[in-house]
């Protein structure tokens, strides 16, 4: 044994005569990672975003904002920035210890009365308070799935500084930020969850499907978008797919413009979609059609809620209502199959006597001016009352949906979706493409980047 | 069930004495009978008694009639058909019980149309009760069933599993008492068997002024005198468990031991060896270059070297300390361990897949300057996320990540020899 000690000592000079042969598995720091994506956003501030904030804009989120809570692979809420909680028996109450020693990226340690003013601003429905160093949520009605939602992106901690600065404390800090082009994130090396992998990020923002394509073809991307689409023809293609569960809903969203303030007008078009046929032709039957407003492996009960068009009905909602005037659907111009599905609506619109003129329209940039636009809700949560719950903001309600049980779950979602302001038509799975070097990608089933735990095959140790 | 005794099949009352042959056919009868009994009613099937009594309960509270409601059902969830089958049963012999009389549907008065779906984290048995345009939803939420465990196979690796939990573990060692040290990101805790169960026995926590790398590693020692020492990044901790679990732990660059004579230093904010290496004993040092694990190779006077460096490679170095040879397809985690098979030596080593996969450890042999597959490879249901040779040589701690349930599980790893 000790003589073999001291061979590895003689070793130690002679360890370049053969050439090294791949295979690793642990991870390997180092690197910049390049992503492109179609959606050319104006803030990644949370707290700047539309009332349907997209999946890029949650994805962003999470890679420079913290919450309290995380949700891992098995959908089990873990502690993030709250090292501790507990709650009263009827969940009405909810104390969270953050976790100590949490530095924002400016530097500034992040103290508790900033995480009670972020988390107050996103969720007005709740009375956040401080309780000495710790924060305390209260509500009037009991809110059992609390740590779901706290898990959102939309309950990432943010801090607006005096200077203007949006900064928090995810493991990726702002080092350039163009407007709706390009966003360069560094890792942060002290980040309380250890320094990501990956030394840094950059994402061009406004690539259209074709260039995003091919500059993966020529090794100038290692992550693109891949629309639902086109899944089935880039895996044909031979090239490296990853994608969700269908975890993002296209659906209809109503405006409040008096040409479309009519429940029975919304529900006549609602009724004129052939589901179906978006999912089997547009979408090369990839998601599923969807008539409820969580997808089925979420709720277990999508299938109640019928996806065949009923016509004669909605023939007969539309003669009830007499003359009706053109309508406007807007959907974003750098959305093809958002185009796609606005276009066939339209058709299935003029077969219910529904006359309905699509358009493009830059909407990540500005909101429509239209009765209608298509528009992407990317799912907040595998929890259903957590995901259900965020609909129902997005929505403009106010105050938190009965959701104990199954049952309760069901007749909530069909209050919600009963108004006909947000009409479902398919949920899609987020995909991407990805370099060869990509390693130790995950995609959590209900969408999202995980990019803190991804290395590059390339990086130095 | 399986635990279950039966009584002798045959009686030994002198009254009931049979031939040879008829006794061989009565056995095999009667076997028959038995497994065919087990199998009608597997414990399983007893899963689904309180659900299916629980939706028999609202199905019959939105029923208008008791006397003629049908029932058909819809399986669209992964519950597997002879499963749906059970509790299709199961829900009308509640339904019967309740005084509902199934008949078919064309002489139904009301209608329950159950159907079995599934969300992210549990089954939803669904039914939808009533007729014509008039119609009742109710739902019963019912656990997953518990992913079936693998078949063990005829493997010559062995392993004893030695703790699983949900919260990442770095290390498991047993100590001299009988206790099991588990080496998390957090803490050190110790589980002592009371009452035929592990039990917490103590638990200390980890102090360390810097954040941890996020692919922490460590490892336990056990030392004499029931004392052991915990090496993480930039610190080590010194503990006992006597006469209780105390542990001290101060920043620090010391070496980490890869053998009882060879100590290597371990990056601070990384998750490598930089390459320093020096001897436990005496001043003599040496750099590798940056490697992930090594494993000893002892062939009598002489010995190997087969280290795992952080570009990739796995290479073997002789006693001659020349690099003989490189191995393709070996993942970063490498350990030895010493048996009374083959040569009494062999080198595990996970795949060189990453952490979104199952893994799998092979052990090799050297032969010939060839790493030789000794054993077939020993599946894991996640990533191996640690692998340490223990401080007996004979075993292996290896720490997998179950991607199905999410544990961390630890097994204790050892070479057995198939005659």
């Amino acid at each position: 044994m000790r003589r073999s000690a001291y061979l590895l000592f003689a070793a130690t000079s002679l360890l370049l005569v053969v050439r090294p042969a791949a295979g690793e598995t642990r991870p390997r720091y180092g690197g910049t990672l390049r992503v492109e994506v179609g959606a050319a956003p104006s803030s990644f501030d949370p707290a700047q975003q539309s009332a349907f904030p997209t999946s890029t804009q949650e994805q962003l989120a999470t890679l420079m904002f913290d919450r309290l809570v995380e949700v891992d692979q098995q959908g089990t809420p873990r502690p993030a920035l709250a090292a501790s909680w507990q709650h009263d028996p009827d969940y009405r109450r909810w104390l969270f210890h953050l976790r100590e020693g949490i530095l924002l990226h400016n530097g500034s340690p992040l103290r508790p009365h900033l995480v009670v003013m972020s988390l107050a601003a996103s969720n007005p429905n709740w009375h956040v308070r401080l309780q000495g160093d710790d924060i305390v949520i209260e509500s009037s009605s009991p809110i059992p799935d609390a740590l779901m939602e706290l898990a959102c992106a939309r309950n990432s901690i943010v801090v607006h500084t005096e200077a203007g600065a949006v900064v928090g404390t995810g493991p990726f800090r702002v080092s350039a930020w163009e407007s709706g082009k390009r966003l360069v994130l560094t890792a942060d090396e002290d980040y309380w969850g250890g320094p990501p992998f990956l030394d840094s990020i950059e994402i061009t923002f406004g690539r259209s499907q074709r260039d995003q394509a091919l500059d993966l073809q020529l090794a100038r991307a290692d992550v693109v978008e891949v629309p639902a689409d086109q899944i089935r023809h880039v895996q044909q293609e031979g090239q490296r797919v990853v994608a969700s569960a269908p975890a993002e809903l296209i659906a209809l969203a109503f405006s409040e413009r008096p040409s479309v303030k009519d429940q029975a007008l919304r529900e006549a078009i609602s009724l004129s979609i052939d589901r179906a046929a978006v999912q089997s032709t547009l979408l090369q039957k990839q998601g599923e059609a969807a008539a409820g407003l969580l997808p089925q492996w979420v709720s277990g009960y999508s299938f109640l809620f019928p996806v065949a068009p009923n016509l004669e009905r909605a023939r007969q909602l539309r003669r009830d209502l007499g003359a009706s005037p053109s309508l406007t659907l807007a959907y974003d111009w750098s959305d093809p199959l958002a185009r796609a599905i606005a276009e066939r609506v339209s058709v299935n619109a003029r077969d219910a006597s529904i006359t309905i003129q699509p358009y493009g329209e830059n909407l990540s940039a500005r909101g429509a001016n239209a009765d209608m636009r298509v528009v992407r809700l990317p799912l907040a949560s595998s929890d259903p009352a957590a995901a259900l719950n965020a609909i129902s903001g997005a929505t403009g309600r106010q105050g938190a949906l009965p959701t104990d049980s199954a049952e309760e779950l069901y007749s909530s979602e069909r209050t919600l979706r009963g108004d006909f302001r947000l009409v479902p038509i398919v949920y899609v799975p987020q995909a991407w493409t990805l370099a060869a070097g990509v390693r130790d990608w995950t995609t959590p089933r209900q969408g999202g980047w995980r990019l803190a735990e991804l290395w590059l095959e390339g990086g130095k140790p | 069930m399986r635990g279950e005794c039966y009584n002798p099949i045959f009686p030994r009352d002198p009254r009931f004495r049979m031939s040879s042959r008829t006794q061989r056919v009565f056995f095999f009868l009667s076997a028959a009978i038995l497994v065919a009994l087990f199998l009608r009613v597997p414990a399983a099937a007893q899963q689904w008694d309180a659900p299916a009594r629980e939706l028999a309960e609202k199905i019959v509270a939105h029923a208008q009639s008791r006397s003629s409601l049908s029932l058909t059902v819809k399986n669209m969830s992964s519950l597997p058909p002879s499963r749906v089958t059970e509790v299709q049963r199961a829900i009308e012999s509640e339904l019967r019980r309740r005084g509902i009389g199934l008949v078919e549907r064309e002489r139904a008065i009301d209608q329950a149309r159950v159907t079995f779906s599934e969300t992210a984290s549990d089954y939803l048995w669904v039914a939808e009760v009533g007729h014509d345009d008039s119609w009742e939803v109710v739902m019963v939420r019912v656990p997953v069933l518990a992913p079936s465990e693998r078949a063990p196979a005829t493997l010559t690796l062995r392993r004893v599993t030695l703790w699983s939990q949900p919260a990442p573990m770095l290390d498991v060692v047993s100590t001299a008492d009988g206790g099991l040290l588990v080496l998390g990101r957090d803490s050190v805790a110790l589980y002592r068997v009371q009452d035929r169960k592990w039990q917490l026995a103590g638990a200390a926590p980890l102090t360390h002024q810097w954040p941890w790398p996020r692919d922490l590693r460590g490892r336990l020692v056990i030392e004499t005198g029931g004392s052991f020492r915990a090496y993480l990044p930039s610190v080590q901790c010194a503990g006992s468990i006597q006469p209780q679990l105390g542990l001290a732990c101060q920043a620090s660059d010391d070496p980490w031991p890869l053998s009882p004579d060879v100590n290597a230093f371990f990056s601070g904010r990384r998750n490598f060896f930089t390459g320093a290496v020096k001897l436990a004993r005496g001043s003599q040092a040496g750099d590798l270059g940056a490697f992930y694990s090594a494993a000893m190779f002892p062939q009598g006077e002489r010995g190997f070297w087969i280290v795992a460096f952080t570009d990739g490679s796995a290479k073997l170095i002789n006693a001659q300390g020349q690099v003989v040879t490189a191995f393709n397809g070996w993942g970063s985690d490498v350990a030895g361990i010493a048996s009374d098979c083959g040569s009494g030596w062999q080198v595990l080593t996970a795949r060189a897949t990453d952490g979104t996969l199952p893994d799998a450890l092979t052990a090799y042999e050297i032969v010939n300057r060839d790493a030789v597959e000794a054993a077939p490879p020993l599946e894991f249901a996640g990533p191996v996320t640690a692998l340490w040779s223990a401080s007996d040589g004979r075993s292996a701690t290896a720490i997998s990540h179950n991607l199905t349930t999410g544990d961390y599980e630890a097994f204790s790893v050892s070479a057995v020899c198939s005659h």
